[in-house]
């Protein structure tokens, strides 16, 4: 073998290891760990009432009431739920002499996340003119503050600012522009609540002469509450 | 060729980079209330539910009828005379869930002689809300009872209303030939 070839390998290793020894430097490395905890949006129904939930006879008469303003077959939208027409206008009210209808209002947890979601409203024994409060107070349980953005009326979605505007919804189950139900929607929108505030509002709700005897209306109101950086009511006054 | 790849690749990553920070901007957290509504109505339900023609006059022919809805009575009258007086009771029962309002009774000729309408009077009168459940005490000499009520005249579910009419005709009615006719009793209820 020729020793120039012999010669060639120990020197690369020798070359090697000093490298080696070169790179072997003292060094310590420092951790960052970062743990997002993120918190929760979570809203409650705390409470819901009406104010006529006794069953008669008692002795507080019903209320009647007679909305100001009557929508026409324009202002009747379909949404896949019924018709719905939202307008202005108010509703005049009076004591009756008698006691006949009632309502109840209970809240259900209906996720199983320990909250309840969801407000069920029933009024018994309903008659052309038959008025009651809904009252609603919710709360927010989580740890973000929450807007509430829409409510959501049967399918028709209403800001805060078309609430102030027109806060009567006549609903209208069979589409001839003759709404049975009517609810005039007080607002619930727009304020920020924080993790641990409630805020309350409270509804009104007629039974309009359309009505049929015997017949069953079913309402549906949802309530969308969002994170408050990414309301649409965020920045706002 | 090279120019279009690379023109592809770069519309690419940016609609990429697009979808990607628009599902960052989307992905708010938010929770649904839900509120459900549910009416049940109630019933208006007010029947003719007893009725008896009271008649004092012995040659006269009577004969009655209920409508299928029991909202209408039909009587029919022959052989009457100037001054004939006759008495028709109903009874009006709230079968309904809703208090009603009984705000009138119509009385009309359907057929008739002729020359009687304008010789035919009537008169209501109105009793109750009454517990009453026949009109085997009702006779026609002892009419109409005292104590009647006023219109409107508001009974609730379950309650009853006595309604008397009496009929008649002017007994200066010199008209010729047979003396028939048919009324049709209807009450007018509100609620």
């Amino acid at each position: 073998m020729n020793l120039k070839k012999l010669l060639v390998l120990p020197i690369f290793l020798i070359l090697i290891s000093s490298m080696s020894v070169a790179l072997a430097m003292w060094s310590e490395t420092l951790k960052i760990n970062v743990t997002v905890n993120t918190g929760e949006v979570d809203v409650e129904i705390v409470r819901a009432y009406v104010d006529d939930d006794i069953p008669p006879p008692t002795i507080k008469p019903d209320y009647n009431g007679t909305p100001n303003a009557w929508p026409n077959c324009t202002n009747f939208n379909y949404t896949g739920e019924g018709w719905v027409a939202v307008i202005k206008g108010d509703i005049d009210f009076e004591e009756l002499d008698k006691d006949v209808a009632w309502a109840e209002a209970w809240t259900e947890d209906t996720d199983g996340d320990g909250d309840n979601d969801t407000a069920y409203v029933k009024i018994h024994n309903g008659y052309p003119g038959y008025m009651v409060w809904l009252s609603l107070e919710v709360d927010n349980v989580g740890t973000i503050p929450i807007f509430i953005d829409y409510y959501v009326v049967n399918g028709t979605t209403l800001t805060k600012e078309e609430i102030e505007e027109n806060n009567l919804v006549f609903l209208d189950a069979n589409g001839n522009c003759e709404p049975e139900v009517l609810i005039q929607l007080y607002n619930l929108l727009g304020e920020q609540i924080d993790p641990g505030q409630g805020r309350e509002s409270s509804w009104r709700i007629v039974v309009l002469q359309p009505a049929s005897e015997n017949s069953e209306y079913v309402i549906s109101v949802k309530l969308v509450a969002v994170q408050w950086n990414e309301s649409i009511y965020y920045g706002k006054k | 060729m090279k120019n279009s790849t690379y023109y592809a690749c770069t519309i690419l990553a940016v609609v990429l980079l697009f979808v990607v920070l628009s599902n960052v901007a989307y992905a708010m957290w938010s929770e649904t209330l839900h509120v459900n509504m549910k009416m049940s109505m109630g019933e208006f339900d007010t029947r003719i539910c007893c009725y008896k023609v009271l008649t004092c006059c012995r040659h006269c022919n009577v004969t009655s009828q209920l409508s299928d809805n029991s909202k209408a009575l039909f009587v029919s009258f022959e052989n009457l005379h100037p001054g004939w007086i006759e008495w028709v009771a109903l009874i009006i029962c709230n079968k309904g869930t809703l208090p009603a309002e009984l705000i009138g009774t119509s009385v009309t000729i359907v057929e008739a002689s002729d020359g009687i309408e304008d010789h035919f009077h009537y008169e209501v009168h109105y009793y109750g809300p009454l517990r009453i459940h026949d009109l085997k005490n009702i006779r026609c000499c002892r009419l109409p009872l005292p104590f009647n009520s006023s219109l409107p005249l508001q009974f609730d579910p379950g309650q009853k209303v006595l309604v008397l009419i009496e009929l008649h005709i002017d007994a200066l009615y010199h008209g010729e030939g047979e003396l028939n006719t048919v009324f049709a009793i209807r009450t007018s209820l509100w609620h």
